[in-house]
């Protein structure tokens, strides 16, 4: 009864607009005020802020996040997107193509898919409206390209779904691997079934010469180079994901001072917009352990895990419904926040189904990724918006047949777990 | 604008000007830190036995604390705004005025708090026994030096969202989408 009052506190609070890590804090707080002492609330008061925060673990996320900034000054997104329409551009719908390649690029560089959709709206739709794209069609696949980063390491989603449900973050990281290939080759699948049903849509690109084609390459070295700071390092073993993350930071650092002849001023603005950035996450990480006492005092997790063993019905079946919860609450909130509140409260319960957690990991970020682009909140709609200048009901027109197809994957995944678990199996 | 809350408004301004330096600071410290433990630890095998506490005790902790008050400023703090955005200006600043205030109530507390948790490890001299001794004392302070501003921060806030529902002035900024700004700029 006193979990239901405070799930309806805590919603009352995010629908007046507090942020949700305050939201969390708030909620958590008052509760156990209402089933505890002063001063045992004021121990946890006392001691919580800074032992959530000095988590060494928790130095991949700002470390990430500085790499995608470092990545974006470096200027290496905007010929990732070149080398890719040079190779098949020709193609139809090639430039599409070409900016779903180059999100997926962009994505093993990079875990912010917020940034990827930045990056590839001010590269690719200009490029794509030059040649009389179809605007709907050129910005939904910048759209649904961003949504990559989420998923191919380094992730920052699967780095926070690692740190919750205290997850290998290697395994998850390289878990993300063949998923997000395979998206990848979704995405393209469905530019070229709307080619087919509407030519008009995507006109042919130019042709390149073999010179050309291969003097384009030079834009994937430093790509690579990054690829294996991190996820070779990862997947070799040579170092954690902490570590890895610390060094692709690095890596992104030396690319944007080689390449990108950017100021010192320039640097340190990137360096504020990580350490911002992360601060929310981190934000939202403290008020989520202190809703989380709350929680394991009530023994709220107990209950429902008891409550779900209990169902006659198919884990696949709750499966389901759990993924329906996903795609309902990513049209109403920040993929981010959606993990950290839910994945402590449904872990247990995906656990005692007898579902492998690093799946459930990569399948719910998966699932989260869809609400990067589904209204109302679609951030990556939005994101596209301000950045090409185009109406938000012409994107959000131009994304729904990646909805669907997205939603094709997410039942591939669900019927093929070794889609995920194959790869880290064979890590060292 | 009343020149008092102008004044604290400016003084807070600066104050996180200057923390969100130091925290992109220790923000590329962290990185060259991390990097550099683990080359020296596969190469040379040196590594830095003191870069864990360092970095988990003290950079992470001031990145955090040091851009609490920064990012609420900024706007940085994510929240849902799919209610806020059916509601009329004069409704949204009512609602950022109470949210302000009920968060303003938890965050005080935990100011005070930190602030006797980090007096009294001061007094005690308390270190993080390893092979650096390190005073813990120095981090309990980032808690009330950065929940403090925050705090401030909020009540301004308050006080700015509620003067603007009753004249309906926008005397602060109403947030974008996903956004939550705070700063009476």
């Amino acid at each position: 009864m006193t979990a239901a009052l405070s799930f309806a506190a805590l919603l009352g609070l995010l629908g007046l607009g507090m942020p949700v890590g305050f939201a969390l804090a708030v909620v958590g707080t008052v509760g156990l005020l209402m089933i505890g002492t002063p001063s045992m609330v004021a121990g946890i008061l006392a001691t919580t802020p800074l032992s959530t925060i000095s988590s060494y673990e928790l130095i991949a996320v700002p470390m990430f996040i500085l790499m995608a900034e470092f990545v974006i000054l470096s200027g290496v997104a905007k010929g990732l997107f070149n080398a890719a329409a040079t190779w098949v551009g020709r193609l139809p719908g090639g430039l599409a193509i070409a900016t779903a390649l180059a999100g997926a690029g962009f994505g093993a560089i990079s875990g912010s898919s917020t940034a990827a959709a930045a990056t590839l709206s001010s590269t690719s739709i200009p490029a794509m409206l030059d040649h009389r794209y179809d605007p709907k069609l050129a910005c939904g696949v910048v759209a649904v390209s961003g949504t990559l980063a989420m998923l191919i390491p380094p992730s920052i989603a699967l780095v926070l779904f690692g740190i919750i449900a205290d997850v290998d973050i290697g395994a998850l990281l390289i878990g993300g691997i063949v998923p997000g290939i395979m998206v990848t080759i979704t995405i393209v699948a469905t530019i070229l079934v709307l080619v087919t049903l509407h030519p008009g849509a995507a006109p042919q690109g130019r042709r390149y010469t073999l010179a050309e084609k291969v003097r384009s390459l030079r834009a994937v070295g430093p790509m690579l180079i990054l690829m294996f700071c991190v996820t070779g390092i990862i997947y070799t073993g040579i170092a954690t994901p902490t570590e890895a993350s610390g060094i692709g930071a690095t890596g992104a650092f030396l690319i944007a001072l080689v390449m990108g002849g950017n100021s010192a001023r320039a640097f340190g603005r990137a360096a504020i917009r990580a350490g911002q950035a992360s601060c929310m996450i981190m934000m939202i990480i403290l008020g989520a352990h202190i809703f989380g006492y709350y929680f394991t005092l009530t023994q709220t997790t107990q209950s429902l895990v008891a409550w779900v063993a209990g169902l006659d019905m198919s884990p696949y079946v709750i499966m389901a419904v759990i993924i329906f919860g996903y795609l309902v609450l990513g049209c109403i909130m920040d993929q981010i926040a959606i993990l950290i509140l839910t994945v402590p409260l449904l872990l247990p319960v995906i656990v005692d189904l007898g579902f492998d957690p690093i799946w459930y990991g990569v399948l719910i970020v998966l699932t989260a990724e869809v609400g990067l682009i589904t209204p109302p909140v679609g951030l990556n709609v939005f994101v596209v918006a301000r950045y090409a200048d185009r109406p938000i009901s012409e994107i959000f027109r131009g994304v729904w047949p990646h909805v669907i197809a997205h939603l094709v994957a997410i039942a591939l995944l669900v019927a093929f777990p070794d889609l995920v678990l194959w790869l880290p199996r064979t890590m060292n | 604008m009343n020149p008092l809350v102008r004044a604290m408004e400016r003084g807070l301004h600066l104050a996180d000007d200057v923390l969100a330096a130091g925290a992109a600071l220790m923000l590329l410290a962290t990185m060259g830190i991390v990097t550099a433990d683990v080359f020296l630890r596969y190469f040379l095998n040196a590594p830095l036995s003191w870069s864990f506490d360092l970095i988990s005790l003290f950079l992470m902790a001031g990145i955090f604390f040091f851009l609490l008050s920064d990012t609420f400023r900024a706007g940085g703090h994510i929240g849902v705004d799919i209610v806020q955005l059916r509601l009329s200006r004069r409704a949204r600043h009512g609602c950022a005025a109470l949210w302000c205030a009920i968060a303003a109530g938890v965050m005080i507390p935990m100011t005070w708090i930190g602030l006797q948790k980090a007096m009294a490890g001061y007094a005690k001299g308390e270190v993080l026994a390893g092979i650096v001794d390190w005073p813990v004392w120095i981090a309990y302070f980032l808690v009330p030096l950065g929940v403090g501003m925050l705090s401030l921060r909020l009540l301004l806030s308050t006080a700015g969202h509620l003067a603007s529902c009753i004249s309906d002035r926008d005397h602060v900024p109403l947030a974008g989408a996903g956004q939550h700004g705070g700063s009476a700029e």
